[in-house]
């Protein structure tokens, strides 16, 4: 069984001294004389400081987004570089004249026949 | 259409102050305290930048919240006068004229608080109690019976403690 909550009729609870509390009679407080335009002047005020404060929190964000920071923009890390191939041995260094070795002269030769070095042509650049 | 909302505003001022101010009086030990309260409910009704479809319901729901602030601070105090001059109880400096209003704000939790307070004291009928704490009408009928309950269990109390 459900009970009936019907809240708003309670026929025959004059007497029941709960209303005297739930329906005290009725205070009346006058406001002191500037008082409303005291509290709406607060009101202003604070409503201004919520919208500054508003602004700025926007702007932060927006500040974070669009300014780089060093942690954003780090560079990616180097690869490693992939083992090439030993490089080729270089080439045998070439002599620095072409001149050939001349031969030994023979001991039966004349002395006045001494050969002389043959020079190999220069190239032109 | 800056004026027409200023006498709006007036209007509601002068209409619900008064009566907001002297409930605050009830619970509050002087009347620059309950000029305080209503004053900061209003500072806070017009401070939003929405606007408020019930004005009297949160008029009435901030103000009470502010009183039970301000109890706890002076009961914060209390406690910290007790401690520190290592008294066993320090009778308040005053007692509020209407003590029975007191103990009904004092002792209600705060879900069976606001019901009584709107329907009882601004006088709203549960359909708009309902609408302004997103309650069923069920809920708060049902919220309003365990509050009734409660202060029937307190005003025993206090009456067979009463000499």
């Amino acid at each position: 069984m459900t009970t009936r909550l019907d809240d708003d009729q309670e026929p025959g609870r004059d007497d029941d001294p709960l209303l005297v509390v739930l329906r005290p009679d009725a205070g009346y407080l006058s406001p002191p004389p500037g008082r409303y335009e005291a509290v709406r002047r607060a009101a202003s005020r604070r409503r201004l400081l919520r919208a500054a404060a508003g602004t700025a929190a926007v702007a932060a964000g927006a500040a974070l987004l669009v300014l780089p920071f060093p942690w954003s923009a780090a560079e990616p890390p180097a690869r490693p570089a992939v083992p090439l191939a030993p490089a080729p041995d270089p080439p045998a260094p070439v002599p620095r004249s072409a001149t050939p070795v001349p031969a030994e002269p023979t001991p039966s030769a004349s002395p006045a026949a001494v050969p002389s070095p043959v020079v190999p042509p220069t190239e032109v650049p | 259409m800056k004026r027409s909302r200023e006498r709006a505003a007036s209007e509601l001022f002068a209409a619900l102050y008064p009566r907001l101010a002297g409930w605050c009086r009830r619970l509050v030990d002087d009347d620059g305290t309950a000029h305080e309260i209503a004053s900061e409910a209003f500072t806070r009704l017009w401070a939003r930048w929405t606007a408020v479809e019930e004005p009297r319901g949160f008029l009435y729901v901030t103000a009470a919240n502010l009183v039970r602030d301000h109890w706890r601070k002076l009961e914060r105090e209390r406690r910290a006068v007790r401690q520190a001059t290592a008294e066993a109880a320090v009778a308040p400096p005053h007692e509020p004229a209407d003590p029975s209003v007191r103990m009904l704000v004092q002792s209600l939790p705060e879900r069976l608080r606001v019901p009584i307070l709107l329907h009882y004291y601004a006088d709203m009928p549960i359909r708009e109690v309902s609408v302004l704490t997103g309650r069923k009408e069920g809920t708060v009928k049902a919220d309003l019976h365990a509050a009734r309950e409660l202060l029937r269990v307190h005003l025993r109390r206090s009456v067979d403690h009463t000499p």
